[in-house]
Order: C-alpha cells, then sequence, then structure tokens
C-alpha cells in the first residue's frame, strides 16, 4: 500500500461496508454555550467510537431543521441526535423512517423517540425562583431567550411553579431578549426606561446577566442592594464579576457525552436489552453573591 | 484453613478488597492489586463525566494524618472499557464503584459498567465531599437511587456508606427494600487539616475526607453497629493497615475489608504482606476458616444500659516511680502523692473511672474489687 501510496476512499468503503462512520448532530443555535457545550460532550464520545460528526445549526426554524434532515438522512448517517427539535412527531417520523438509529436531547414528548436524555431546567427554574423568595424577594422577574426553546418552556414552567407554591398572590413577570449580553443589557435598559427596577431578576444565561450588569452599573444602581440577580447557566465569568453571580450548573457536556453513547448504544445493538432509556441530569445551585447571601459557605458548594 | 469469604453474593478467594480510589485509576493500576493477590478490586469511582482533580489534592499532616480532595475517576468511560478489556483477572473479581446525579445517571453507568464485564457493583451515593449531602439523608430518594439500579442489572449492587448513613435507619432500610446486596463502611470522614494562625488561613482549601488509622474505631464502631441493625453482608473500612486491624473488622461482623489510604503510604506490597500476617494467625490461633472468625468477638458488645455496676477502684500493684501521671489526671482527688516519692490512694473517693490505669506508663495502677 504504501509503495503504491494508497489511501482508502472513505466514501468507497461506506457503500462497501453499508456505513458511512459519521453521525449528524442538530442544534438550534451554535452560538449558544449550552449547545456548543453539548457538541463538546458528543465529538469526545464519537472521537472515541471513530465517527466524526456532522454539526447542523438549525437557527431555532423547524423548517431549517426539516431541510438539513432531509439532507443528512441523504447522507446517510449511522444515527442522529437531535437537540430540542421543533418538529413534530409525526413528521420526525416520515424524515427519518424506522430504521435510523437517533437520540432526542429534551423533555419528553408524545410520538417523539424512545431513547432521550435531557437536563432537568424545570427544577433548576424552581430551585432558583424558590432560593430568591427564601432570600425574601416576593416580586421576581424571569428574562429568557426570544428563540421559541423547549429549555426556555422548561425554565418558565419552573418559576411559575416556584411562585404558586411558595409566593401564591405574586404575579408572574416574564420578559424576553436575545439570549446574549447585548440582549440582556437592552432588556434591562428599557426596564429602567419605564422607571422599572426588579427586585429580583433571573436570567437564562450568564451571558446575559452580564449584560444587565452592565446595564445597571451605568446607572449607578447596585447589585445585589437594590437589585438581586441570579442567571440559571454557569461559566467561570460568573465567578469573576463583581459581585459573584449566583448561578445554575447545567452539565451540558455530559448531556453531549450521554446522548452520543446513547445513540452508539443504538447503533451497535446493544440497547436492546435496557429497553428505552430516558436519562435525566440534575442542575446544581451555585450560590454567590449576587442572589443577596452573604454567608461564604455556599462557596464552598458543600 | 480455608482462607475465602462470601460477600454480597460472590465468592473471594481471600477478605481483602482493594477500595475505590486513585491506586485503582486505570488497567495498570487495577492489574498490580490483582498481581498482589486481592480477591476483589474496585475500581476509582466513574462517572458521566470525567472528573478534573484539583492540584494538591493529597495532604498529610505533621501527625500523619491524610486528607484527600480527590472525587472521581479522570477517564472517560470509553477508556474504561478498554481498561477493562485489558485486564488479565485470573480468580480475582472486578467491582466497578459508580456515581450518578441522578435514578437515571446511576441506571446507565451501571448496565455499562455490566456490560463491560464488572463482577458486582459498589454505588459511591455518600461521599462526604460535594453535591450528595442533602439528597443523600433522605430514604425515598435513596429507594430510588438504589432500585433505579438493582432492577437495570443482574449483578450484585452494594453501596459505600458514609459514617452518617450507616447510623442513619432509614437510610439503611430504604438500602434493603431496595434490594441492596451488601454495604461497605465506612468512607473517608469530613475533615479540615487545620489552621495557619500566622496567616489566618485554612491549610486546605476546601473540606476533604480525612481517612487512614485515625478512623478506625469510629469504622469498626459502625461495622458493629450495621451488623446489629441490618441484615446486610458488610464489608469493613477505615485505617485498615495490618492483619490485626483486619481480623478486628471481621471478628466485629465484617465478612471481608478494603484496604485503601495504607496502598498510598505502603504500595501494593502491603497486600501479600497482610494476607500472609492473617493466615498465620489464623493457623496459629486455631481457626479454620473465615467463617469462625467473623462475628466472634459480637457477643462482648453490651448495650449501655446492661453494663453491670461494678465498684472496682484503682490500686496500685506495680513499681511506681512517681512520675504523678496518674494525680495529674484524677478527676475525684483520690490520689495523692504519698511518702517515699510514690502515691497513695484514697478507696473512698476512688469511682473507678480508670484514667489512672489507663495512663500510667509503667502499668503500675490496675481496677479491683
Amino acid at each position: 500500500m504504501e509503495n503504491l501510496n494508497y489511501r482508502p476512499n472513505w466514501f468507497a468503503r461506506g457503500l462497501n461496508l453499508g456505513k458511512t462512520s459519521t453521525i449528524a448532530l442538530l442544534v438550534p443555535n451554535i452560538e449558544l454555550r449550552r449547545y456548543r457545550e453539548i457538541m463538546s460532550g458528543v465529538e469526545t464520545v464519537a472521537l472515541k467510537k471513530q465517527h466524526t460528526v456532522l454539526l447542523c445549526n438549525t437557527h431555532a426554524d423547524p423548517q431549517e431543521e426539516a431541510e438539513y434532515l432531509k439532507m443528512v438522512v441523504g447522507r446517510q448517517v449511522d444515527g442522529l441526535i437531535l437537540v430540542s427539535p421543533l418538529l413534530e412527531g409525526d413528521q420526525l417520523a416520515s424524515l427519518l423512517g424506522p430504521e435510523l438509529p437517533w437520540v432526542h436531547v429534551g423533555p419528553r414528548n408524545p410520538g417523539l423517540c424512545r431513547n432521550l436524555c435531557y437536563i432537568n431546567y424545570e427544577e433548576g427554574a424552581y430551585q432558583m425562583t424558590t432560593h430568591l423568595i427564601k432570600m425574601g424577594h416576593s416580586e421576581i422577574f424571569l428574562l429568557v431567550d426570544k428563540a421559541p426553546l423547549v429549555e426556555m418552556q422548561q425554565i418558565a414552567d419552573g418559576y411559575r411553579r416556584a411562585l404558586r407554591q411558595h409566593s401564591p398572590g405574586a404575579g408572574e413577570n416574564i420578559l424576553t431578549a436575545e439570549d446574549t449580553a447585548r440582549g440582556g443589557y437592552l432588556a434591562m435598559q428599557k426596564l429602567l426606561q419605564n422607571h422599572t427596577i426588579p427586585p429580583a431578576l433571573i436570567t437564562a444565561s450568564d451571558d446575559q446577566a452580564a449584560g444587565v450588569m452592565k446595564a445597571v452599573l451605568d446607572e449607578h444602581i447596585s447589585i445585589p442592594e437594590n437589585m438581586a440577580l441570579a442567571c440559571l447557566t454557569d461559566s467561570a465569568t460568573c465567578s469573576i464579576l463583581d459581585p459573584p453571580v449566583t448561578a445554575l450548573e447545567t452539565p451540558s457536556r455530559r448531556l453531549g457525552m450521554v446522548a452520543a453513547r446513547m445513540l452508539f448504544d443504538s447503533i451497535e445493538g446493544s440497547d436492546e436489552l435496557y429497553g428505552p432509556q430516558e436519562i435525566i441530569l440534575q442542575p446544581k445551585l451555585k450560590i454567590r453573591r449576587s442572589c443577596g447571601n452573604t454567608k461564604p459557605i455556599y462557596e464552598l458548594f458543600g | 484453613m480455608s482462607f475465602g469469604t462470601d460477600y454480597m453474593g460472590l465468592s473471594l478467594k481471600n477478605p481483602i478488597i482493594v477500595a475505590a480510589g486513585p491506586w485503582s485509576r486505570d488497567g495498570a493500576s487495577i492489574q498490580r492489586s490483582i498481581d498482589a493477590g486481592a480477591s476483589a478490586v474496585i475500581t476509582e469511582t466513574i462517572t458521566l463525566e470525567a472528573n478534573q482533580n484539583p492540584s494538591p489534592r493529597l495532604y498529610l499532616s505533621p501527625t500523619g494524618q491524610l486528607f484527600n480532595t480527590t472525587l472521581f475517576s479522570g477517564i472517560h468511560l470509553e477508556q474504561w472499557e478498554q481498561e477493562f478489556e485489558g485486564l488479565h483477572r485470573g480468580d480475582c473479581k472486578l467491582i466497578a464503584s459508580i456515581w450518578g446525579n441522578t435514578p437515571s445517571e446511576l441506571a446507565y453507568l451501571a448496565g455499562k459498567v455490566e456490560r463491560m464485564g464488572a463482577d458486582a457493583i459498589e454505588v459511591s451515593i455518600s461521599a462526604p465531599l460535594g453535591t450528595r449531602l442533602e439528597a443523600g439523608t433522605v430514604p425515598r430518594e435513596i429507594y430510588d437511587y438504589l432500585s433505579a439500579v438493582t432492577s437495570t442489572v443482574d449483578i450484585p449492587v452494594s453501596v459505600k456508606l458514609s459514617y452518617e448513613a450507616s447510623n442513619f435507619s432509614g437510610f439503611t432500610s430504604s438500602l434493603e427494600r431496595a434490594g441492596v446486596a451488601g454495604v461497605s463502611a465506612i468512607d473517608a470522614l469530613k475533615g479540615l487539616m487545620g489552621v495557619d494562625l500566622e496567616h489566618c488561613r485554612a491549610l486546605m482549601p476546601t473540606y476533604g475526607g480525612y481517612s487512614g488509622k485515625n478512623i478506625h474505631p469510629v469504622a469498626l464502631a459502625t461495622i458493629a453497629t450495621l451488623k446489629q441493625t441490618t441484615s446486610f453482608p458488610i464489608c469493613g473500612c477505615g485505617g485498615i493497615g495490618s492483619a490485626h486491624d483486619a481480623l478486628e473488622f471481621i471478628m466485629l461482623g465484617a465478612k471481608c475489608v478494603q484496604l485503601a489510604s495504607v496502598l498510598l503510604r505502603e504500595g501494593y506490597a502491603v497486600i501479600p504482606r497482610i494476607l500472609t500476617d492473617m493466615e498465620e494467625w489464623m493457623t496459629a490461633h486455631g481457626y479454620h476458616s473465615i467463617q469462625e472468625v467473623c462475628g466472634a468477638a459480637l457477643d462482648s458488645l453490651q448495650p449501655f444500659e446492661e453494663l453491670p455496676p461494678r465498684p472496682l477502684t484503682a490500686r496500685l500493684t506495680g513499681e511506681c516511680d512517681g512520675c504523678g501521671m496518674c494525680f495529674n489526671s484524677c478527676l475525684y482527688n483520690a490520689i495523692v502523692p504519698g511518702e517515699t516519692g510514690t502515691i497513695r490512694i484514697d478507696a473512698d473517693r476512688c469511682t473507678g473511672c480508670g484514667m489512672c490505669a489507663a495512663v500510667c506508663p509503667r502499668k503500675a495502677m490496675e481496677l479491683g474489687w
């Protein structure tokens, strides 16, 4: 082989063996860290299994989703992972067919894949809202991504459940903005222009929280003294900001690894032994200072 | 003499198991324990996402107390598949230690390690550090966690218990209902090495697991308690560094024991040393099997209420050199310096607490009627 400088043709081999050693991964927005971390986890496992990952950014648009699905099925991928799909179960079933192994990343939805995994954002938002209520705030605002993502729905559900249970008289205040620092900044500016300083604000991501902090800094408003702040994703930035931001640690990379493992179990046929799989990952509260907490003990995340 | 024992349905060639920890962090290190003669090796705790362990993560105090801020395995599940494949196990059993945040995570890991060829599972559910502290004490959640595992796999499932969990009957009874086949106790205690007074700094940046011979008495008490309050087969763990230590656990009801910190301090060669010493001791004392030793000392323990009141008092029965340690520690003022540099005991004041007999460096004091 060396003498002839022979290099196997990947495509031809695929035709021969009936496998392409490729899996597809569809995510709503590759610019958001929560989806990038899922990608990282998927890729880590795929590499070990010597598969490449075809990455598809669907921009949270069901039409783009359908386009991509047709393309990857046409490419004969060995399997696919669908993160927070917007298409309905029957549409997906007709696009994918009964044979193609796939994993749904998102909460249970009738008619969708039998193999699913997700982060329990609903429980995470519930815990964060409850924490702020216990810190003494009855009026809590929630800022979510304006894109129609199922994670945002879960977050809103958890927020509402906490208000119902622990602060029954309180009304809900849900705002939307781009899930970026700029989106957070503009949303906060808008509130300030209407002379509204929420006593407490939860943002869907730490990027939005950073934008919110800049907006209130510009107006000389103090966190947490004038406004308590918390966010529902965690990063190294949260502990660097001043005050350090109370956040929800969401194991997105682990979620990606779990999804990929479930997919390879399905591709390799070993999932037959254990039946439909549903793996739920639990987010974790990281209580720092921006919510009004003064006890250093929480920083050990005991 | 038969050195074998059984634990959670596994038949072991001897009572020495290597505990979950960094000395079992991959195939090569596990192979060393296998080659050293352990009857079973437990892997470092495997999770769905490899852990980034902090540096440093092992601390030794000036008095030789060991602390660790290590948590779980630093290699991925896929890597573990390869590590398992490369092992030459012989008659040694391979037990996978697993940890998960939710029942479904644990169930997936359990199914995976069973497929990878583990002979049994040890669920690490009550590590002293990190995330599990709260849910780990709620019985219904514990039932959900463990029954997710026991209903997924056919291989036996055991649980590594913390000191707190072992003494909480709600916890252990939930484990029984969930079909757990055995328990090992205790995991490391939660400790802090100390404080630098000059600089007002803790010597460790966070809580650590305190292990080694200083926790041995706590572990012994826990084994005896578990033997009395549950019906599980028990594996003892906590400061075992010699055959003597291992036999203490077995006499209090353990079917087998785990070695942990001693492997860090003395290396894998400690395994054949302990095995040889145990066999020698048992043979010399006429024991034919581990079963005969198991629980042999339990009858000597009584509930506090049933301790008979005995009016013993202290008396000098040996040579006294007037060192004064006994009357320094007598709370009842029953000891006074006597003539010629010795001591005198006032029998009316002595209430037989036993402290003087314990502190006397020449063992010259005794309690008697």
